[in-house]
């Protein structure tokens, strides 16, 4: 049964000693007649202390005294401490400086909960919590010792001592930069992830929860104290929680969610917004808040804060901060307000959704690099003027459509003055963007950001794929670009399905951009794009090499002469494929013709023309012609490569395949053999090309009738094209047609 | 199994399954015992002797045939000491009501069961009236608190044994008395 507030705010007062009660009171609910009749009831309590006196009597009829609710003070023992002193006390119990003398003599800091677990609060629970604080391990965060309940069933939790500042304080009094809070506040935000990543929530973080020492070389070192405790104490008093008008504690650093009761909504974003009320006080030297102890969250710019009023006050914080008036003014409207704010949004989605996230900004701000947090957008705005005044906004929303018209009507005429500087300096900050979002792939794999060290780079480059880094959204070119680049790497992988979607994305973005924009980067896109849909749709794929061709003969440049025969060599494949074979020998001999032409002639690439030609006049039944061109492949693949690479298997293949038909064909098939295992050992058994060497080998057997021995090459490979990391549908089913064209031979 | 022993057991097992009328039934019988004894004591001990509502109860427990009509559980136990607290109250109230003086005592006066229990004189009997009272008042606002009182003040259940029949822990008990005590006080106070 849940008690009355009434009995509730008494009871929790109650437990305090006399000259804590009142502050409590009034931090516990602005509900004024409640704090008035608990205020009534405690002064009663203490005029008549013997009031209904000791009822229970023992056998010879005098009063036995009832058992003393326990006052903890100097001298008390807890488990294995002794109370040395009172630290201060909180929300949530009382904390004291502590001293353990078995099985070794240290200090440490013991915080005793206000309030017992109650009858119908299960132990487990509490359990669970003390073992999920006791997997934290991180120097950032002070470590909990031991934790148990007191005699009279209230949880206490032995922590490592830390004889820090709060760093709100620490660095306004050693006049730290605004670089180096940022830094010391992404150091914050790794111990904050390490224990998200271990399931723990702070829920408390506030200056006094995050405290500030110096190592031995001078360094200053942040350290979390109280992680995880808030709930622990929820354990027994979870009712207090949802009651309305009363607050566990300060609100002022409090996320929104938690104001509002939901625990149950809780998330790592919750911390992630009280480490915003924080950096932002850290950055401008007043809270966010309008008033802080209230549940309004609404925010004030950093460039409005009423504190910045007086130039005496401005001197003083920017002094604080080691820099000019001017400079600090400056600052508080820069990106360090950004990320603050990004925190700070009402919408946990809004926010960074991760610890690590947040550290990575706030580090890419120390380097000067650009932050994904960014100044809300026009739309974002919008949104939030609606959402506060629905009905004002009507009007709003005419005056808005206004303002932007004579925007677009003034920009259109600034345009032609500044747009070459514009240009310049967007494709700057498009290079910028490319960097350091491709930057963030290989910090991903940094087991400092909470990765595992085994984190393969493969998984990364999916991870990555898949959420893509602000940076690199930012702007349609850009993320086409970057798309292109993943696909070209999860091709690379063998991960086709997933190539395909981001050729297709980067395909798409560009399409929507107008024709200066995209030329130089369509090409390249469309030819990745057909080479990836080659198998599953191979007249579309057609139709974009066609459309990439003609794009590429407009230009001078060498680089798309490169390209263009490169896309000649896919539409003779394609066409070879589709058995037309006199449009795909000319297509071939078209593109070796050029490629020999180019001034510096690339081995690879007129090794990609004689291996199309080649094929195609080995479909045609020119066996000599098609081997002349592949030994002439081979050579040119050998002198670059040396003999032992992928590619020079590829041209031996090539050969002994056309060669078994001739004499001796066991050599030819031993040989075949052995390229296949050699491959398969350099790619792994279910890659691609080990695959496509296996099917070479069937292949070979087959034409020189050894049907058995084929068909069991054929099956295990399709055994090893089952696993999951073989994506290659369309290859596979080819495959399946001619085993099946084999089996049903006579 | 004598008969009030064998009746003491039935009412328990009815007051298990919910039956008010066996609650009802058990309050009289307690009430009754504990009646007839104040009587025979008051008969019997000089003026000035106060009664002690640990012994009270505990006759009453004993003719009643607790100690054989399922004395052991606590549950019943509860069922018992839950009526004989009622009980109790009950008799203290007509008793004031009879001897209602015009004498106040205030509450920062300690008003302890042996003042109330003293049958000879009325030194306390506006205040258990003033009390009874205030008790309303604790029950509509904190049930458990209540319950707690009840089982202390009237029957003389110490903190542990309260806990045991409430099936609650020492220190819950010790905060909802201390929670009554101050209510109380505050009510008599303000009386």
């Amino acid at each position: 049964m849940s008690l009355s507030p009434v009995q509730q705010l008494f009871q929790e007062a109650f437990d305090l000693p006399e000259e804590d009660r009142e502050s409590f009171i009034d931090e516990a609910t602005d509900d004024e007649s409640l704090r008035s009749r608990v205020r009534s009831l405690l002064a009663s309590a203490r005029r008549s202390p013997g009031f209904l006196g000791s009822p229970t009597l023992d056998s010879q009829g005098n009063a036995v005294p009832d058992l003393q609710l326990c006052v903890l003070g100097p001298g008390s023992r807890i488990g294995p401490y002794e109370i040395l002193r009172k630290l201060g006390s909180g929300g949530g119990g009382i904390v004291f400086l502590a001293r353990q003398e078995q099985p070794l003599r240290r200090e440490v800091s013991l915080k005793i909960m206000r309030s017992s677990l109650d009858d119908d609060e299960p132990r487990w629970r509490f359990e669970i919590e003390r073992k999920a604080i006791e997997r934290m391990e991180h120097p950032g965060i002070a470590r909990v010792l031991d934790a148990g309940l007191t005699d009279d069933d209230r949880p206490w939790i032995a922590m490592e001592y830390i004889s820090g500042e709060p760093i709100t304080t620490w660095c306004d009094a050693h006049r730290l930069s605004l670089e180096d809070r940022g830094a010391l506040m992404a150091s914050v935000c790794d111990a904050v992830h390490h224990a998200h990543q271990k399931g723990v929530l702070h829920r408390d973080l506030k200056p006094s929860n995050v405290l500030v020492m110096r190592t031995s070389d001078g360094s200053p070192r942040p350290c979390l104290i109280d992680f995880g405790i808030a709930r622990l104490s929820d354990t027994g008093a979870d009712a207090s929680q949802t009651r309305p008008g009363r607050l566990p504690g300060t609100p002022a650093y409090m996320s929104p969610e938690q104001i509002e009761g939901r625990t149950d909504a809780l998330d790592a974003r919750s911390d992630i917004f009280s480490l915003g009320v924080i950096l932002y006080e850290l950055l401008v030297g007043a809270s966010p808040f309008r008033d802080p102890n209230s549940v309004s969250r609404e925010v004030t710019l950093p460039g409005r804060s009423t504190r910045l009023s007086s130039a005496e006050a401005v001197a003083d914080l920017a002094k604080q901060r080691g820099q000019t008036s001017q400079a600090w003014r400056r600052e508080i409207r820069g990106d360090l307000a950004l990320i603050a704010l990004k925190c700070l949004r009402i919408d946990p989605q809004e926010r960074y959704a991760s610890a690590d996230a947040l550290g990575a900004d706030l580090r890419a701000f120390v380097a000067h690099l650009p932050v994904t947090a960014h100044r809300p957008t026009l739309r974002y705005l919008a949104s939030r003027m609606i959402r506060r005044h629905p009905v004002a906004s009507l009007s709003a929303a005419s005056v808005m459509f206004l303002l932007v018209l004579c925007s677009l009507a003034i920009l259109h005429a600034q345009r032609q003055a500044v747009i070459q500087r514009e240009l310049a300096r967007a494709e700057r900050a498009r290079s910028e963007d490319l960097f350091t979002g491709f930057a963030r792939l290989i910090v991903a794999g940094d087991p400092e950001h909470g990765r595992p060290r085994d984190y393969p780079l493969g998984q990364a480059v999916i991870d990555f794929a898949r959420h893509l880094p602000g940076e690199l959204t930012r702007d349609p070119r850009t993320e086409a670009r970057a798309r292109h680049t993943l696909a070209h790497a999860l091709q690379g992988m063998g991960e086709s399905a997933q190539a395909r979607q981001q050729f297709a994305a980067s395909l798409a973005l560009l399409d929507r951009l107008p024709p200066s924009e995209s030329a130089d980067l369509l090409p390249t896109v469309l030819f990745g794009n057909a080479i990836s849909i080659a198998q599953t749709q191979p007249d579309l794929a057609s139709r974009q090499l066609i459309r990439a061709e003609e794009l590429l003969r407009a230009t001078k440049d060498p680089d798309d002469a490169y390209m263009r025969i490169r896309v000649l060599c896919q539409l003779s494949v394609l066409a070879h494929d589709k058995g037309d074979f006199a449009q795909a020998g000319s297509m071939a001999a078209n593109a070796l013709s050029s490629a020999e032409k180019l001034k510096s002639a690339d081995p690879d690439l007129v090794a990609r023309c004689l291996w199309t030609l080649a094929r195609v006049e080995r479909s045609m039944g020119r066996v000599p012609e098609a081997r002349a061109l592949q030994e002439r492949r081979a050579g040119l693949l050998a002198s670059k490569y040396g003999d032992d690479s992928p590619l020079t298997w590829d041209a031996r293949a090539e050969l002994a395949s056309l060669d078994v038909t001739g004499p001796d064909p066991d050599l030819h098939l031993a040989t075949l053999r052995g390229l296949s295992q050699k491959t398969e050992e350099h790619f792994g058994p279910n890659h691609y090309q080990a695959l496509a060497r296996w099917i070479d080998y069937a292949r070979a057997l087959a034409s020189v009738g050894r049907r058995e021995a084929s068909i069991e090459i054929y099956r295990g490979t399709f055994l090893k094209a089952e696993d999951p990391s073989f994506t290659d549908a369309g290859s596979l089913a080819k495959w399946r047609e001619e085993y099946e064209r084999l089996l049903v031979e006579p | 199994m004598d008969a009030p022993a064998a009746e003491l057991t039935r009412l328990f097992q009815e007051m298990d399954a919910g039956s008010e009328s066996a609650r009802e039934s058990m309050l009289a019988a307690v009430y009754g015992q504990l009646r007839n004894i104040a009587a025979v004591r008051m008969a019997d001990e000089a003026p000035g002797r106060t009664l002690q509502a640990t012994e009270l109860v505990h006759e009453a427990w004993l003719r009643l045939g607790g100690p054989q009509g399922g004395g052991a559980g606590w549950n019943n136990r509860r069922h018992f000491f839950s009526a004989a607290a009622t009980a109790m109250r009950r008799i203290l109230i007509e008793h004031a009501r009879q001897r209602a003086s015009l004498k106040r005592g205030s509450g920062h006066e300690a008003l302890t069961i042996e003042s109330v229990l003293d049958l000879s004189d009325a030194p306390a009997s506006d205040r258990i009236l003033a009390l009874d009272a205030a008790l309303a008042g604790l029950e509509h606002e904190a049930p458990e608190a209540h319950q707690v009182v009840m089982l202390r003040f009237f029957t003389g259940l110490s903190v542990a044994e309260c806990a045991s029949a409430l099936d609650s822990s020492e220190r819950t008990v010790m905060r909802h008395w201390a929670f009554a005590k101050a209510w109380l006080a505050h009510h008599l106070e303000n009386e």
